[in-house]
């Protein structure tokens, strides 16, 4: 910047007069004031503004990812039994203790958690500014707003249906799909390799047991944890499969594990769990159901 | 006369935050000055260890709320290192346009404190109104007022909002407008001026060897400038320059913030016309490998720097924060001996003092 011209003493008294004397001009008589009557006029705030939240009931699935993300450990997940839903378990929020960061938000794998922009939260009573589930939903905001997050169409695997016959891996154009044998269980199981795909839904179409569907999915940014079986410590109980909010794990039957019983009938043959990783939301949950060790999850808290 | 300690702080008008200023006083003549600084100290390293990598932007936003992008965004620069993960072009961009208008906000929120420090009311009002066009426009793109969380790990939150680009270009003209007639009502008044030339001259070996950075080291002479010397981000590719001054004193001190504030002005204008399409974020691992990872960015206030070990979990083993006012107070004794004590306001209040980054 050039250096400007010393002013003399004329000068120093009258260019700020002459600056102020504009503005008053400029904010009182003329435009338009600088400042907002508050109460009566409020803000106009962007829809990206972080205030207050709600939450779609319909669109959670009860994973408690943004319970684990929160760094103040101000949302708990409440059991609820609901009408509709029946039992379910969804988060509420305490926000005397919430920096309103939104990695809650983000890190939702259904878009379920929404932020408005109301701001007015201030109460005399500490107990008012502690939402539960019920008092933050709203099943509807979540049309109102446009998802900053790319949503996309991807095929989902429903295991129970498959009969691991090829079909799809053989129509897929992009050679996404491949067939991985699932140990002990003797069946194949197709595993999509999802950043390839394409959508195409060539798969749904050629499933003879319509065991693929295509089912929106939102992109997510956040690297989560993922279970680990270990076989050798599973009994079957079924308890993860009940605990995945996701519906990612499946109890197989293992041929080759039946008893005779005394009166020389074959009993039930053992089930083992196996997991869909591409539903999976990394959410823990398995792991923390799993009595027997059976499954592992570094860096997740039991 | 006999000399005496007066202790100024931790309550005190002038020092902007819980910090102690005691200076020895012969009359009215400072002999002596010491800064004692821990008044404010809230743990954040030690916090940092029992958090995930993700959780901790938060976090480093509340360093120092003046400018907090710069904070986050100098903590994902130190994770990034650590990670070696690559980040994509138009985040750098967006990161780049948001953390110079974080320090043109800065840089005003500065000038409203210094110029109320001074009996300025009108320049506290005036800087404080157009700090808040800058302010909303950060809004807009992260979604809060002062504390952002927006750089992430591998890019930035989200993409930028629609009608972003047309209203920063907006901004950056209507600030070069205004920066005119701050200079009118600033370098134009008289008291200003006396109060501010000639007053707290920092020489250029103390200022290098008192470890001071940013703006009270370049308006001591010394063109250091992390931004040009040690090249982050896409800076190399954006053409601005780094504004230094001779003279060492209060006034140049102002000044270099001043021409900070055009350049700004001008790289926020490039970065917003060169951003190019594409992703803005890509998928960050959970786990850091064992190691270490080192950033360093051009605070407002000078040299920030991050340290981080990890140790192959979700959690950093260690975060050292290099906090750049905690360094440049340790010249309030070279820059206050010899002055009167009613130059102490306008001394100290040149440095731009952020007690949260100095304490942590």
């Amino acid at each position: 910047m050039p250096a400007r011209k010393r002013l003399n003493s004329f000068g120093f008294v009258f260019r700020p007069m002459k600056r102020t004397g504009k503005q008053v001009w400029e904010s009182l008589i003329v435009g338009k004031p600088n400042t907002v009557l508050y109460p009566y006029h409020k803000l106009n705030l962007p829809p990206t503004y972080r205030g207050k939240h709600t939450l779609d009931f319909k669109k959670c699935i009860g994973c408690a990812n943004c319970v684990q993300i929160c760094p103040n450990d101000c949302m708990w997940m409440e059991k609820i039994e609901d009408p509709e839903l029946g039992k379910i378990e969804r988060p509420g929020i305490d926000m005397g203790r919430c920096l309103f960061c939104g990695l809650c938000v983000e890190v939702c794998p259904t878009v379920a958690l929404h932020e408005t922009v109301e701001f007015e939260l201030a109460s005399s009573d500490r107990g008012k500014i502690k939402f539960s589930a019920k008092e933050l939903r709203d099943d509807s905001y979540a049309d109102k707003v446009v998802e900053e997050r790319q949503k996309r169409a991807v095929p989902v695997l429903d295991l129970g249906k498959c009969t691991g016959c090829e079909k799809c891996a053989g129509e897929c154009p992009e050679m996404c799909i491949a067939m991985m044998p699932v140990e002990s269980v003797g069946k194949l199981k197709p595993e999509i390799a999802l950043p390839k795909c394409t959508a195409c839904e060539k798969c749904v179409v050629a499933c003879p047991e319509k065991a693929l569907t295509m089912k929106d999915m939102y992109e997510s940014y956040f690297e989560m944890p993922e279970p680990k079986f270990i076989l050798k410590n599973c009994t079957g109980c079924n308890a993860c499969a009940k605990a995945c909010p996701a519906d990612a794990i499946y109890m197989m039957e293992m041929p080759g594990t039946e008893r005779i019983l005394k009166d020389g009938k074959k009993s039930k043959p053992k089930k083992r769990a196996v997991f869909v990783l591409e539903k999976c939301v990394g959410c823990g949950k398995c792991f923390r159901a799993c009595k027997f060790q059976s499954i592992e999850m570094p860096g997740v808290k039991k | 006369m006999a000399e005496m300690w007066i202790n100024m702080g931790p309550q005190h008008p002038m020092t902007h935050g819980l910090w102690n200023l005691r200076i020895k006083v012969d009359g009215e003549t400072i002999t002596d000055a010491e800064p004692e600084v821990g008044y404010l100290h809230r743990g954040i390293e030690k916090l940092c260890e029992g958090k995930t990598y993700t959780q901790i932007i938060p976090l480093a936003d509340r360093l120092c709320y003046g400018s907090s992008m710069t904070w986050s965004h100098l903590y994902c620069l130190t994770v990034e290192d650590l990670m070696g993960v690559e980040v994509p072009e138009r985040a750098e961009y967006i990161r780049v346009a948001a953390i110079e208008m974080q320090r043109i906000a800065s840089h005003l929120m500065w000038l409203a404190a210094y110029a109320v420090d001074l009996g300025a009311m009108v320049g506290f009002i005036y800087t404080m109104r157009d700090r808040e066009v800058f302010i909303d426009l950060l809004q807009a793109l992260t979604g809060s007022r002062l504390t952002y969380n927006y750089p992430r790990i591998g890019g930035v939150a989200h993409d930028v909002p629609p009608d972003f680009e047309r209203d920063s270009l907006r901004a950056c003209d209507y600030m070069e407008k205004k920066l005119v007639e701050y200079e009118d009502l600033f370098d134009g008044s008289k008291i200003f001026m006396m109060r501010n030339v000639g007053v707290g001259k920092l020489r250029k070996e103390d200022a290098m060897n008192l470890g001071v950075t940013g703006p009270p080291l370049r308006a001591s002479g010394v063109n250091y400038d992390l931004r040009k010397d040690m090249s982050y981000s896409v800076y190399p590719e954006l053409d601005f320059q780094a504004c230094t001054l001779p003279d060492g004193d209060c006034y140049a001190r102002y000044r270099v913030r001043m021409d900070e504030m055009y350049e700004s002005c001008k790289i926020v204008r490039q970065a917003i016309q060169k951003m190019p399409k594409g992703k803005w974020r890509i998928v960050a691992p959970r786990n850091a490998p064992s190691g270490t990872g080192l950033g360093r960015v051009e605070d407002p206030r000078g040299e920030g720097m991050m340290y981080v070990v990890g140790d192959g979990t979700d959690k950093p083993y260690r975060l050292k924060i290099r906090s750049p006012i905690f360094v440049t107070v340790s010249a309030a004794k070279k820059m206050l001996v010899g002055y009167k004590v009613a130059d102490v306001v306008a001394i100290m209040g040149g440095l731009d003092m952020c007690i949260g980054e100095a304490d942590r």
